[in-house]
């Protein structure tokens, strides 16, 4: 299986769950973390989670005591957190190129 | 039990059964209806595991998830947003391969249950728009693996 695009998107939900790699985040913290709206990072955990760099559990706790469902946790697995450092490295290298030949000055007008 | 409550059982655990969640849910809750219409058969979690073959755990979690899909539901029922947003979660979910809808209706209750209720709708409407590009991620393996 090849590797997803790496959108905006998908580099601030990476970027999230880099902060703490070892914390687990259920999915309305991943989006505030991420500052995007809730839905759109359920697809990016997907793709992530089928790639294996993100594992997901259900929260351990007993529903009637704390009166609300069991959340679903997600964090990075030890090889996608490496993974996730160097797409991440690789997208900043691509923007940094690319905002170079953009702010390079024409030959001539300099 | 009385017959009366034994009654508001099953006309509360019917539909809940008939809305086949997964198959374990629907298993144990069809068989939990099937016993409260019956008079005179007993219902508990280790009945209905035993009768079913399953773990005590399995049914327990069942039962759980239930009772806190109904305090849910009950909440939601206090507000226009907070009904219609559940509404929204559940198109969401049918936009899903099949297997996985247990799962994110599951998930995406329990993100909503930890939002007050005004921002129940914002949040389900995301999860409907964005539901087909998760559906899409869903089948991707899926469709990776047959041959071009």
């Amino acid at each position: 299986m090849s590797k997803p695009r790496m959108t905006l998107a998908t580099q601030r939900v990476l970027r999230a769950l880099l902060e703490r790699p070892a914390d687990e985040r259920y999915g309305l913290e991943i989006s505030e973390y991420a500052g995007l709206p809730g839905g759109t990072i359920y697809p990016i955990l997907a793709r992530y989670e089928q790639l294996g760099w993100l594992e997901s559990r259900w929260e351990n706790l007993d529903p009637r005591e704390e009166a609300r469902p069991r959340r679903r946790y997600y964090r990075l697995s030890r090889d996608g957190a490496e993974k996730a450092r160097e797409a991440l490295a690789a997208a900043d290298a691509r923007t940094r190129s690319r905002r170079s030949a953009v702010l390079k000055p024409l030959e001539g007008l300099a | 039990m009385s017959a009366v409550a034994r009654k508001a059982l099953t006309l509360l655990f019917k539909p809940l059964a008939r809305t086949k969640v997964s198959d374990q849910h629907y298993t144990v809750m069809l068989e939990a209806a099937r016993r409260l219409s019956t008079p005179g058969q007993p219902v508990s979690a280790e009945i209905l595991a035993e009768a079913l073959g399953l773990p005590l755990d399995v049914v327990l979690s069942v039962v759980d998830q239930v009772v806190v899909d109904l305090v849910l539901d009950e909440q939601a029922a206090g507000s226009k947003d907070g009904a219609a947003a559940l509404r929204y979660v559940e198109q969401a979910v049918r936009c899903l391969p099949p297997a996985q809808r247990a799962r994110y209706r599951h998930e995406w209750r329990a993100e909503l249950a930890s939002l007050p209720i005004t921002h129940w709708a914002p949040y389900a409407i995301g999860l409907l728009q964005s539901s087909p590009q998760l559906s899409i991620a869903l089948s991707w393996p899926v469709r990776r693996r047959r041959p071009a």
